[in-house]
């Protein structure tokens, strides 16, 4: 760059910007860089949705797979809710995962008719898979895992209620804390509230990993649970009889898509090995000892295999998921090399979401206050887009080639959210300078670029870097989310810790990231300081 | 050097036009002081912004150097005519030697050039550049202020230059003493200069010729005797007698 135009503004804010630029630019190649090494061998990639049992069977599947067959078996585990799953396995992101037959009827098939027959609710399920998606359902685990309805023992008893039509005469007094898909669902609480003319005055959505001990400790009457809940063995809960069989069952069986089956026909075989080995006690079983740290997923779907006389050759890598906590900061030790690599993934996130969302923002910012008409409808959509629930996003995103499971469709999420903070405080940010002064430097002779290069940009700068700092704190909060899509980062033992009950393992997670967020908000608020322009107080 | 011939400007507003200007036309001839006095909303700040092309007349034309404005390139037009505005106008990010090196370092001067040039100007406004070469804005006074944005305005050494209201925010005494310099400096530099004031004595001192604006007509122009001792309508004589008894102020005069 000549010196004549370096002059007016200070040359390492200039330095700074081509930094960030640079560093934006290479973080961007590396996604791309990093999808292009992969070496093309057998491989299957088994997903789970973001509860024990599902990531349990999806486990046990992909070891069945390991150790009798040479295909590599990739995991997905946690992702979101059964629609991200669903969407995962549709768009060939994932190649399997473990579903339920009442899931599928209601949620995927949107069938409105009631399912109550076990046999014909499968083949009618595997059939209408086939033809539909060209998905196909191997032979089930041999257990169904139906909602039911749990109380406290004590104050079951007290009010008398042992059926879901004895809850009609307290439904005025219960306080019922239920998963948010349940309280969604056609065949959770609306279809129940229709069946049994149910309407519970105080009902609200919380996260299941919460509700046992929202109910043991008085915080909640009732909730929701599955039949094979492993934490059945371990509080004195009562499950609700269903006297109007309004819940359909809920066989798990193992779904993959057909054409991988297809391409890799002996994992038809191994997989149907695993039929009708599970029952519901065992299920419960199995998942309680996940739960109460008696074995990781990797150890306890091994300890199974090995039960059942299924146990091949290979042994499958150990996973870091589930340790026995003996306490906080002993747990945290023990994780310190985990939690390391886990932030890096997750700086690397929202890094790159950022850098590319201040790439694309400041220059459009820019370009509204040269065409206010615009500014209006843009700033408008950028924040209709920051209302779409981020899981929503997700979902929305996943079916999108290219993007996919992963950290694709994180980067792309967190940049959709970082977009508005910053094109809005480019905008105002140079909005905000003196008409005086724009009409002076006009006035003198500087052209529209030199007016916004040497006037209107260094005098922005400290709003906009404001703006950067909204994106990239919100960023870090957010990243969190991305573990839902198998992108890593420190949501990853949150999810975990939530599912297994583990408060030190969710602590292990939100304080690493609670702790980044500070630190780079006040790391951001000093930039902030050094870009505002020396000669202003 | 300037004409204005027949120019007339209207704004739209939310309320409807207008008029800020109506078939104005004056001359200012080479190395001339013009001095554009009036009450405010009279039309004198938008005919000196018709002269840089901040705006453009609805009717008329406006012509430098014998042409109509719209035949010179824009920015080359600006870079002839110096604009020096109320409070100086300086960029609070930029030392007062970058404010008044900028536009030099732009057309390509060399480092050394622009500081031999920042050095000249800031002696001519009665700046020592060693002490103010370096300050920011916020560091000055206002009559600091002012000097550099007259500095500023003679960066690239322009035939033509506009000042509007470039006194009224300063005090009798340093106003007193900036005049001076300033009178003197015009007188050197010989520059064709437009004064937009609303203090009567300031027009009357500095500029050899004076036009009186009121509601975007024009109404008088000539040298202050003219206006003191023949004024041609009882508008212009409330004006004038008003404005000389309280100079620095604007005058109250209802027509």
């Amino acid at each position: 760059m000549s010196q004549r135009s370096s002059l007016p503004m200070r040359p390492w804010v200039l330095g700074l910007i081509r930094a960030f630029v640079i560093l934006a630019a290479i973080a961007t190649c590396l996604p791309i860089a990093w999808a292009r090494t992969e070496a093309p061998v057998a491989k299957v990639t088994i997903g789970s949705k973001n509860f024990t049992e599902n990531r349990l069977l999806a486990e046990i599947m992909a070891q069945m797979i390991e150790a009798h067959t040479s295909i590599e078996v990739e995991r997905r585990p946690n992702l979101g809710g059964s629609t991200i799953a669903f969407t995962a396995l549709q768009s060939g992101a994932i190649d399997a995962y473990p579903e339920y037959t009442g899931t599928a009827w209601s949620v995927h098939l949107k069938r409105q008719d009631p399912l109550r027959d076990p046999l014909r609710g499968f083949i009618e399920v595997a059939r209408a898979y086939e033809s539909r998606y060209s998905l196909t359902w191997l032979a089930p685990f041999g257990f169904s895992n139906s909602y039911a309805l749990a109380m406290r023992e004590s104050s079951a008893r007290t009010r008398g209620i042992t059926r879901i039509s004895d809850l009609l005469r307290h439904q005025d007094t219960l306080r019922a804390g239920v998963s948010h898909e349940f309280l969604n669902r056609s065949d959770g609480y609306p279809g129940l509230a229709t069946t049994y003319g149910l309407n519970i005055a105080d009902l609200r959505g919380m996260e299941h990993g919460l509700a046992y001990d929202a109910l043991r400790d008085g915080s909640v009457d009732l909730i929701d649970t599955w039949t094979t809940d492993g934490k059945l063995l371990e509080y004195d809960v009562r499950l609700l009889e269903d006297d109007a069989h309004f819940f359909p069952p809920y066989d798990a069986a193992p779904v993959f898509r057909s054409d991988t089956l297809a391409k890799y026909p002996e994992i038809v075989a191994q997989i149907e090995r695993l039929a009708f080995r599970l029952d519901e006690r065992k299920m419960r079983e199995l998942n309680h000892r996940v739960e109460q740290g008696g074995g990781s997923f990797a150890e306890t779907a091994r300890a199974f295999l090995a039960e059942e006389g299924l146990t091949g050759g290979g042994s499958p890598p150990a996973t870091l998921d589930s340790q026995a906590s003996s306490g906080f900061w002993p747990l945290l030790w023990s994780r310190r090399g985990h939690t390391l690599r886990l932030s890096l993934q997750h700086i690397y996130l929202v890094l790159v979401a950022v850098g590319l969302a201040t790439l694309v923002a400041v220059p459009a910012g820019l370009l509204l206050t040269r065409k206010p008409v615009l500014a209006g409808p843009i700033l408008g959509a950028a924040g209709v887009v920051q209302t779409i629930p981020s899981l929503a996003l997700l979902a929305f995103l996943i079916p999108i080639p290219g993007f996919g499971l992963g950290d694709r469709s994180a980067i792309a999420a967190l940049f959709v959210y970082a977009i508005l903070p910053i094109i809005r405080n480019t905008y105002a940010g140079v909005h905000a300078v003196e008409p005086g002064l724009v009409d002076a430097a006009r006035g003198m002779g500087l052209s529209e670029f030199q007016m916004l290069r040497h006037v209107e940009l260094p005098l922005a700068l400290p709003t906009i870097m404001a703006g950067i700092r909204t994106a990239t704190t919100v960023s870090i909060g957010v990243a969190t989310l991305a573990a839902f899509i198998g992108a890593g980062g420190l949501g990853d033992p949150i999810l975990t810790g939530l599912q297994l009950s583990d408060i030190h393992l969710v602590l292990s997670g939100a304080l690493p990231a609670a702790s980044l967020a500070l630190v780079v908000d006040f790391a951001l608020s000093r930039v902030e300081g050094w870009v505002k322009p020396q000669g202003l107080a | 050097m300037i004409d204005f011939v027949c120019v007339g400007k209207t704004y739209r507003t939310g309320k409807g036009t207008v008029v800020a200007l109506r078939e104005f036309t004056l001359n200012i001839g080479g190395g001339e002081c013009m001095g554009l006095i009036g009450p405010s909303g009279s039309g004198k700040s938008t005919a000196l912004r018709l002269v840089n092309r901040l705006v453009d007349p609805t009717s008329g034309s406006v012509r430098f150097e014998g042409r109509d404005l719209h035949s010179h390139s824009l920015v080359e037009l600006r870079h002839k005519i110096g604009y020096v505005v109320q409070d100086g106008g300086l960029f609070p990010h930029l030392t007062v030697a970058e404010n008044v090196g900028l536009l030099c370092r732009l057309v390509g001067q060399t480092r050394r050039e622009v500081s031999r040039r920042v050095s000249t100007l800031l002696e001519l406004v009665a700046l020592e550049p060693s002490e103010f070469a370096p300050r920011y804005p916020r560091e000055l006074s206002g009559g600091q202020c002012q000097r550099v944005g007259v500095a500023r305005a003679l960066a690239l050494d322009p035939p033509c230059v506009l000042l509007d209201e470039p006194f009224s925010a300063l005090d009798p005494l340093t106003r007193d003493a900036i005049h001076g310099d300033f009178e003197r400096l015009v007188q050197t530099l010989g520059k064709t200069v437009l004064l937009v004031t609303h203090d009567l004595r300031e027009a009357f001192r500095l500029a050899r010729r004076c036009a009186l604006l009121h509601a975007g007509g024009l109404m008088q122009v000539g040298n202050a005797a003219a206006f003191l001792e023949h004024p041609e309508t009882p508008f212009v004589e409330t004006f004038v007698r008003e404005g000389m008894r309280q100079s620095g102020s604007a005058p109250h005069v209802t027509a």
